[in-house]
């Protein structure tokens, strides 16, 4: 039973960075981004890459950072000067392109077959078990990764960065580099997101495309809503919430007898839109700020 | 006696056009199945000023609608399709306004949050009701009509057909009608439609009746020349879009024009490269005009 | 109205508490634990509940003539999804939740690669029945095994099947994934070896909305037979697209893509003619006997391939559990696994004729119901396949192809 915590809590743990992420590019910043799942893959991919060439694990994660980060500026650099359902679908279709290419690229990332035998960060450690281990490690990761995000959160680059997220042309007006300040963001968010990728690969110990699909980034959505999307210990607990929910559900099937797995899994999954949608909509403080109720056939004009 | 060279080049020459003829051909088929979702999308997008990601499940609710009339109950399948269309429209235009035009938000990010939460609902609703199977009309194979190297069954041209009769529907009623001359102004500005003293609400209204209309009908043509599952719809979010930006939003004759464009492009692009990027074309497309021309090739202003 | 955002939490807090907390599976000390970790859902559901139907038959037979050494079989079943990320999620739990002593099932090579690395960190047994290559090679510490073909031994006799009917090209349409593009690796200079001359290659990738380029691409070279390696799901929209197309040609593929549910869904017209090649049970042994027998009783339906897999993977488990005195720690299974499945030892088929042999601590040889199951160095069992055409709308046996024969060309 313990063990089976111990894995819940790694898998919550890491969904946390997601969510970190997630939550400086959105919560703070406004940024709608609908392809998070693609600097997971990066990370994921990199450090999968590299440690089974040899590299050692730190090294590997830190390039996978820089790669995710690189990505982030272009394509931030790219799209964010459009509007804002325009960068969503275009940040969703680059995520998608990224898991084709993924895919098809088999030289280099063996494509549908996957990269199998992903090596843990280390062979054996006196006393601790494996597993308990690599939980220990992935809580250190969220702590300094909560830790900096809060601080930067905080900071005068927050402020700025929520300036810009509730008015940008005010922002600009009083003379700030929006696109700079934004590209920050998002460069941020996307290295917590690789160093989540990079820790799911070592831990599952293997990475194939069909990880990556865009429900992923919608999982994630949720999980910052539910806690609200300005805020970092709220994307803590939100996650903690949904990850809690989706897998409790797994023993669902034992407890409710009319239902098969699948219809259970669907059941699980309108439920969270569903839960979507009403927590989006009567969510009224956006980080602390409440925002006016606008009618909808005014809006965009 | 062999082929000369001139006659080896002549040969290639004719295989290559024929080849283009087929890509061609497929281009076509495959544009007037995008057409049909992105013409409403691109309507809804123009007037509601918001992304629906959810257009595509509702072209996914025409198809299955109809099956169930089709394959479950055993209606013929014209009368299952007039039935299914109704249906579709029954359940969809009463979600569609109430997740979209009834609940209050501050923002459009708001409102695509919420189409994600009706996507997720109505898929796995799908997936609850009907499996994750992939699924047929009751209707017999056919076989193609050949002309020279281009193959068409009769559903096949009865696609295309459809397809360019109901856009070129869209376009009259849109040019001709009061309601069009309302929509119009709503896409062109809301507030000052609504001072002068149209009814808005009806016409919003109106809009997702269209838009319904011709996803549902876009989605039965889809299940009668392909394949009816859950995701049939989602899987087309990127390329419906990329019709609707690359022609203008707001431009049905736009829309199909996008849709033309993508399709083409989709199917000429595997002369050079695999066919399994085929997919990244419509990303291409879309990103490429909204760096450069963000209103679309046949935008307006 | 504002719903309080507190009271939506608490209330849905405590439902998952609830759900989590709620009645888990509890370990049992005293039983042989085993996984199924069959596809439910997705492209292998069909399968998966064949073999999942068949563990349970097969667990109950042994139960009630009294167990492994006094204790039952107890099977804990997750749905694959024919997806390695639900795979690995189901596989955790039955490894650190329900404490498995085996993991059976697994059908996708891509579920069996990214569940192995599991199986082996635990130390537990882990019978796929998966088709992928660099299963044979994958570096598994003797723990996994498999009961199915792999592409590499499957190719050999699709070419030799295609060079006897007298076929001098060939074409490839496969599946973007491990099988398909095990089999796109493996048959091309196995063709080659016997004369023949593969004129493409197309991998296309699922969820597409049309195949027809694909189509076209692949008979482009005017082949005189096209292999076919996808599942059901896309084979059935893949050959809608080319009866359409009316282009003709002649295909070739593995039984799981062209069973029953794929000749009702592209009616048998178009069906026909179609070359099937697929693992063929163990026909004349004792053993399919009993697992065609137990199948037809409890679903009226005779014991396919993947039936008579699922048969063998629970007997060895047993046979070798017992051979171990009851031991079901992974090490000792494993050694005890290759005691009882390979030779030398006498020859038995069924929990009636093993069980007392091997508790008197005699060596045995179990001959399963889908090959002599004997294992390689690599954990690869050695099957025979049945070479078929589909005539009216159903499988028609033109010939069997011994292991032997295909190893030796």
């Amino acid at each position: 039973m313990t063990d089976y915590l111990v894995a819940l809590a790694t898998i919550i743990g890491i969904q946390i960075l997601l969510t970190l992420g997630l939550t400086l590019h959105y919560g703070i910043t406004g940024l709608v981004n609908f392809g998070h799942v693609a600097f997971y893959a990066l990370g994921a991919y990199a450090s999968a890459l590299l440690t089974l060439a040899g590299v050692p694990f730190a090294v590997a994660l830190a390039v996978g950072v820089v790669v995710a980060v690189a990505a982030g500026l272009l394509v931030g650099t790219a799209t964010l000067r459009l509007r804002e359902d325009y960068f969503a679908i275009l940040t969703l279709g680059f995520s998608e392109l990224l898991r084709l290419l993924l895919l098809n690229a088999r030289e280099l990332t063996r494509g549908a077959l996957g990269i199998p035998g992903i090596p843990r960060p280390w062979h054996a450690l006196p006393g601790v078990p494996d597993h308990v281990a690599y939980l220990l490690l992935v809580l250190a990761a969220v702590a300094v990764a909560f830790v900096l995000s809060e601080v930067l959160a905080r900071s005068p680059l927050g402020r700025t960065l929520r300036a810009i997220r509730d008015d940008d042309q005010a922002a600009m007006a009083l003379g700030k580099d929006v696109l700079r300040f934004r590209l920050t963001a998002l460069g941020w968010g996307a290295g917590l997101a690789a160093v989540a990728g990079s820790l799911w690969a070592h831990y599952v110990t293997y990475v194939v495309p069909d990880q990556f699909t865009p429900e992923i980034t919608f999982y994630t959505w949720m999980a910052m809503i539910i806690g609200g999307p300005g805020s970092m210990p709220g994307a803590v607990w939100g996650t903690a919430i949904l990850m809690l929910v989706l897998e409790g559900t797994r023993f669902a099937k034992d407890v409710m007898p009319g239902l098969d797995a699948p219809r259970l899994a669907a059941l699980r999954q309108i439920v969270i839109g569903l839960g979507l949608i009403v927590l989006t909509v009567y969510l009224r403080k956006l980080g602390g700020r409440t925002r006016p109720r606008v009618a909808p056939a005014t809006i965009g004009t | 006696m062999g082929a000369g060279p001139r006659d080896q080049v002549r040969g290639g020459v004719r295989q290559l056009i024929g080849e283009l003829a087929q890509l061609t051909v497929t281009g076509l088929l495959v544009a007037s199945l995008l057409a049909l979702g992105a013409v409403g999308l691109s309507l809804t997008f123009g007037v509601a000023r918001f992304a629906n990601v959810a257009h595509g499940d509702f072209m996914m609710l025409g198809a299955y609608a109809t099956f169930a009339f089709n394959a479950l109950v055993g209606v013929p399948f014209w009368w299952a399709a007039l039935l299914g269309i109704v249906a579709t429209l029954l359940v969809g235009v009463p979600v569609a306004h109430v997740a979209y035009d009834t609940l209050p938000v501050t923002g459009t990010v708001q409102l695509l949050i919420i189409s994600i939460g009706v996507s997720f609902i109505l898929r796995h609703a799908v997936l609850f009701a009907f499996g994750s199977g992939l699924l047929q009309f009751a209707v017999p194979l056919q076989r193609p009509y050949v002309w020279g190297p281009i193959r068409l069954t009769p559903y096949q041209l009865l696609t295309l057909f459809a397809a360019a009769a109901l856009v070129l529907a869209v376009h009259l009623l849109l040019s001709r009608t009061k309601l069009g001359r309302i929509l119009r102004a709503i896409a062109d500005n809301a507030v000052l439609t609504e001072i002068a003293g149209a009814d808005v609400g009806r016409a919003r209204l109106a809009m997702w009746l269209i838009a319904v209309l011709l996803a549902s009908t876009g989605g039965i043509l889809l299940g009668l020349n392909l394949v009816i599952q859950p995701n049939m719809g989602w899987d087309l979010v990127i390329p419906i879009f990329s019709a609707a930006i690359v022609g203008g939003i707001g431009n049905p004759y736009g829309a199909m024009g996008g849709a033309l464009v993508i399709g083409l492009a989709q199917e000429w692009s595997t002369l050079l490269i695999p066919a399994s990027y085929k997919e990244a074309i419509a990303f291409g497309a879309m990103a490429l005009c909204l760096m450069f021309r963000p209103r679309g090739l046949w935008g307006g202003a | 109205m504002s719903l309080n955002r507190r009271q939506f939490l608490a209330t849905s807090l405590a439902g998952g508490a609830a759900l989590a907390g709620g009645r888990f599976a509890h370990a049992q000390s005293d039983a042989l634990r085993i996984g199924v970790l069959t596809p439910l859902t997705g492209g292998g559901a069909v399968y998966g509940t064949t073999m999942s139907r068949m563990y349970t038959l097969v667990a109950e037979e042994i139960n009630k003539a009294g167990g492994v050494a006094g204790k039952p079989i107890q099977l804990f079943t997750e749905d694959a999804q024919t997806n390695p990320d639900a795979g690995v999620r189901g596989a955790r739990k039955l490894v650190d939740v329900n404490k498995v002593h085996a993991i059976v099932g697994t059908w996708s090579s891509a579920v069996t690669l990214a569940v192995a690395p599991i199986a082996v960190q635990a130390r537990i047994p882990h019978f796929c029945v998966s088709s992928s290559p660099a299963i044979s090679t994958f570096k598994d510490d003797d723990f996994l095994y498999r009961t199915a073909y792999s592409q590499a031994v499957i190719s050999s006799v699709y070419a030799t099947t295609a060079q006897k009917l007298g076929y001098k090209t060939a074409a490839l349409l496969i599946l973007n994934n491990p099988y398909g593009i095990g089999l796109g690796d493996s048959f091309p200079e196995r063709f080659e070896k016997v004369g023949g001359k593969v004129t493409g290659k197309v991998v296309y990738n699922p969820n597409q909305s049309s195949y027809r380029s694909e189509i076209q691409q692949a008979l482009a070279g005017k082949p005189d037979v096209i292999l076919f390696g996808g599942y059901t799901p896309d084979g059935i929209q893949v050959f809608k697209e080319w009866f359409q197309l009316g282009l003709g040609g002649t295909w070739m593929g593995p039984g799981f893509a062209f069973d029953q549910k794929f000749i009702q869904g592209i009616g048998a017209q178009a069906a026909e003619g179609i070359i099937v090649v697929e693992g063929a049970p163990n026909l004349s042994s004792s053993a399919y006997k009993n697992a065609d027998k137990l199948f037809r009783a409890a679903h009226k339906d005779e014991a396919d391939f993947f039936a008579a897999m699922a048969y063998d993977h629970l007997m060895i488990l047993a046979l070798a559990a017992l051979a171990a005195k009851g031991d079901t720690a992974g090490d000792a299974l494993k050694v005890s696994i290759r005691k009882v499945s390979n030779p030398p030892g006498r020859v038995v088929g069924s929990w009636a004729d093993a069980a007392p042999l091997v508790k008197a601590g005699d060596k045995v040889n179990y001959e399963g119901a889908s090959s002599a199951v004997d294992f390689d160095e690599n954990g690869d069992a050695k099957t025979d396949f049945g070479v078929y055409r589909i005539k009216a709308g159903k499988w028609a046996l033109d010939r069997v192809i011994k292991y032997a024969e295909v190893s030796a060309s």
